[in-house]
């Protein structure tokens, strides 16, 4: 996704070497997916269902 | 002692054996407190020993923080994939690419290196439609 568009990124992040921001974001199963640093996506989703959890939630206000 | 054996060096030898356009890794390290960094450097090392298309670059990211704040680095270790004419797509490794995230780091190589994401293209016309920033972390784990 972040290859497709400009204005998205991607970032892989080691749990266990960043585990203050693993601990900030509640992390206790991976892969756990934190979207714009507030919500989360949790497990692994078909490209599909993937991409509808996304929008809905980079959609959906605070 | 190396940390890719010679047998997954044949496998990803062949894997990226196909590359179009050169790929960077451009790798932040971070001093001698870094726990991981050492192994990170000698694992990319040997990755792009294993295809003539990629390249290693290494900064600091203490000492290179103009170009980390850039790239909106923010935390290293890191390895930000970087295409043809250091074109940034947003991808980034941090922590150590092992296990299955050496696999995912693989096949970005080779996304970006052949220029075409993969995805299918309702997904593609669905991102397109998304105009506002969008940061994506996925936590894992080296299994």
């Amino acid at each position: 996704m972040a290859y497709e568009r400009d204005n998205i990124n991607g970032d892989m992040v080691g749990a266990q070497e960043f585990m203050e921001l693993a601990q900030k974001f509640e992390v206790r199963g991976v892969p756990r997916t934190v979207v714009n640093s507030s919500k989360f996506i949790d497990g692994g989703l078909p490209e599909r269902q993937f991409l509808e959890r996304v929008l809905e939630l980079a959609r959906s206000q605070d | 002692m190396s940390i890719i054996n010679e047998k997954d060096r044949q496998v990803v030898r062949e894997l990226l054996q196909n590359l179009e356009r050169p790929v960077k890794l451009l790798f932040f390290e971070k001093g001698e407190a870094c726990k991981h960094c050492r192994d990170i450097d000698q694992l990319l090392g040997e990755l792009v020993q294993l295809s003539d298309k990629l390249q290693l670059e290494k900064k600091n990211f203490d000492s290179d923080r103009e170009l980390a704040a850039k790239l909106g680095v923010d935390k290293a270790p890191v390895v930000v994939l970087l295409g043809e004419g250091d074109r940034d797509y947003g991808i980034r490794f941090f922590g150590v690419p092992a296990g299955y995230e050496f696999s995912a780091l693989l096949d970005d190589i080779k996304m970006v290196s052949a220029g075409d994401s993969g995805l299918a293209p309702e997904t593609r016309s669905a991102l397109a439609e998304l105009t506002e920033p969008l940061n994506l972390q996925v936590f894992v784990t080296p299994t």
